[in-house]
């Protein structure tokens, strides 16, 4: 008679022992525990794949630039800070950063520009069937108090116009093709999504009702014809146009040595390139210079003074440094972007350097009181 | 009843913290007063920020900030900075060297920022003076002939404003290239000089401003 074969032990869930680098303590985990664990691993490492990308960066940049000009307006209508403020302080860095972007990677630059010309096209659309409501009396035309609101009340027509197809239409369509996900990439839902943002902000702000448009249902519904107007044609333009966009290194690789840069020294045996540290230091440099320069310019000019007394309370010092740390963020991207991945002569850029923050030791020195507030004397 | 052998049973009934291992493992946990006296910051800065709305004003608290960015800045900048630039393999190194490079370069934002924004105003005055000398330091400073104080504040504040934007280039260049800077010795000079010069900043501001505070009155910071 053979035996029955013993029974089964029961099955149960394992104990992981876990030592925590943290503590030294044996800890014990379950393996549903453990199991959350590698899940959220696995999602990290999903982020940190996206995040790595190579066109990442690129593409925010366009993003970035792309909206800036809208948010700005919003903000503005909303009354938060005057519009020619915000453009100088978000739209015109996040743009000239947009054109060094397109002009290091050629590529991304051409895409760039069919954005723009789609979203020129797609603003005439949408102003085809806004002007014909103008014109049927069913609404006023705010255009032109855009450029009121940029430039004050002796601006032209004309301003608000230009405001409207560079700033809000050709940037939008410059965000729009930097979109990732093709796939999904619809114009009918991006102009849907600017819609709601221009209703959100109406409904929020009695100020932007005031500068802009009334919202009642025939604007809101003339808006949103408008917009999924402007988001077809803007996606239908794109799809069209646009080729898939090929896959380039950040920062792309150059050559270590150029006929037009015979002083880099020889690239080192062990280490990468030196280009990003250089880079920092003489941006920091040129921040530096430039925050001189401006002391001395207050100092001299009482009308820059008072052009750069952006708080009547703190006088000059905050337009100097205001400037000064923008000239400093733009210099930095623009030098990062050039000289990433090549090796510079960093003996050089240290004399450089020295004379840059020389420049702003002198201005600091030699400004004695020009940091009076105009009109603060003691 | 006997029980059953201590690796079955429930940890709760074995000691929390097992026998210490010998070699790395030993030296790599940390002492019981470490954790006690981080536990004990930790209360007192929580204690103080409950405290502080009571103790200070708005003003105050700001200009308290303000200087002890710069104390900071500068402290850590000199107790460390040729240590700051080299490479090393121990990745608690790289993260206290990573930290300070950090902290200085933001405790030179906070200290710029804070002192262009609040305590400016406060020192120059207001715009319609009030008759009161003692809550005006820079007209009190000029009604008492010691009007070279003011001189000085004014480098002060553009002097102060080189630190942060030096330091930051620093930081990002420690924080990126660290290996390069370690191994190639021009690029190691051009960082090394540029970060004493923006510790130099940082020193000659807040020298100039403990001067300016003993010289000129403090009632403004009320």
């Amino acid at each position: 008679m053979t035996q029955m074969p013993p029974p089964p032990t029961p099955r149960r869930e394992p104990d992981w022992p876990v030592v925590s680098a943290r503590w030294g303590v044996l800890e014990q985990r379950s393996g549903h525990q453990i199991a959350g664990v590698v899940e959220d691993a696995g999602l990290l490492r999903a982020a940190r794949l996206l995040a790595d990308a190579p066109t990442v960066r690129v593409r925010g940049v366009y993003v970035l630039a792309g909206v800036m000009p809208i948010t700005a307006l919003g903000l503005a209508l909303a009354e938060v800070a005057p519009l020619w403020l915000l453009t100088g302080v978000l739209v015109v860095p996040t743009t000239v950063l947009a054109v060094q972007v397109g002009r290091r990677w050629p590529g991304w630059g051409r895409r760039g520009l069919v954005g723009l010309a789609a979203g020129l096209v797609a603003t005439a659309g949408y102003d085809v069937l806004r002007v014909g409501l103008v014109l049927a009396g069913v609404w006023a035309d705010p255009i032109p108090g855009l450029g009121r609101l940029l430039l004050g009340s002796q601006a032209g027509w004309w301003v608000g116009y230009v405001w409207r197809y560079v700033a809000d239409g050709a940037a939008l369509g410059l965000a729009y093709v930097a979109l990732p996900i093709p796939q999904l990439r619809s114009g009918l839902a991006a102009g849907g999504v600017v819609c709601a943002g221009l209703v959100g902000l109406l409904a929020l702000s009695p100020n932007a009702q005031a500068n802009f448009l009334p919202l009642t249902w025939t604007t809101a519904a003339g808006a949103a014809a408008g917009h999924l107007l402007y988001g077809g044609i803007l996606g239908s333009l794109t799809r069209r146009w646009l080729q898939p966009p090929v896959p380039t290194r950040f920062p792309h690789p150059l050559p270590r040595q150029t006929a037009s840069t015979p002083a880099l020294t020889p690239h080192p045996a062990d280490g990468g390139p030196n280009g990003a540290v250089v880079a920092a230091m003489l941006a920091a440099g040129i921040g530096c210079a430039v925050l001189g320069a401006l002391t001395l310019l207050v100092a001299a000019s009482p009308l820059a003074a008072a052009a750069l007394s952006y708080s009547p309370t703190r006088g000059p010092l905050t337009g100097t440094t205001t400037l000064a740390v923008l000239v400093w963020i733009l210099a930095w991207g623009n030098l990062h972007l050039r000289w990433a991945p090549q090796q510079m002569n960093a003996a050089r850029a240290l004399a450089l350097v020295a004379v840059l923050v020389g420049i702003g030791l002198v201005g600091a020195l030699g400004c004695g009181s020009c940091l009076m507030p105009v009109g603060d004397a003691p | 009843m006997t029980l059953p052998p201590v690796d079955d049973q429930p940890r709760w009934l074995v000691a929390t913290t097992p026998a210490p291992r010998p070699g790395r493992h030993r030296r790599r946990r940390t002492p019981a007063w470490r954790r006690a006296s981080l536990v004990a910051s930790l209360a007192g800065l929580a204690g103080l920020a409950v405290a502080l709305p009571y103790l200070v004003t708005t003003g105050q608290a700001l200009f308290l900030a303000h200087s002890a960015a710069g104390m900071l800045v500068v402290h850590a900048g000199a107790s460390g900075a040729a240590w700051l630039l080299r490479d090393g393999r121990s990745r608690v190194g790289r993260r206290l060297r990573h930290s300070t490079v950090v902290g200085m370069a933001a405790g030179a934002w906070i200290a710029v920022l804070l002192g262009t924004w609040s305590g400016y105003p406060s020192y120059l005055g207001s715009q319609q003076p009030t008759g009161s000398l003692a809550a005006e330091p820079r007209a009190w400073l000029h009604a008492h002939g010691l009007a070279v104080w003011d001189l000085l504040m004014t480098v002060k504040v553009v002097v102060g404003w080189l630190s942060p934007l030096l330091l930051t280039a620093v930081a990002v260049a420690v924080l990126r290239d660290q290996a390069v800077i370690a191994r190639d010795p021009a690029t190691r000079r051009l960082v090394g000089v540029l970060l004493a010069a923006g510790l130099g900043a940082a020193a000659v501001a807040s020298a100039i401003g403990v001067g300016v505070n003993i010289a000129a009155p403090n009632d403004f910071l009320r």
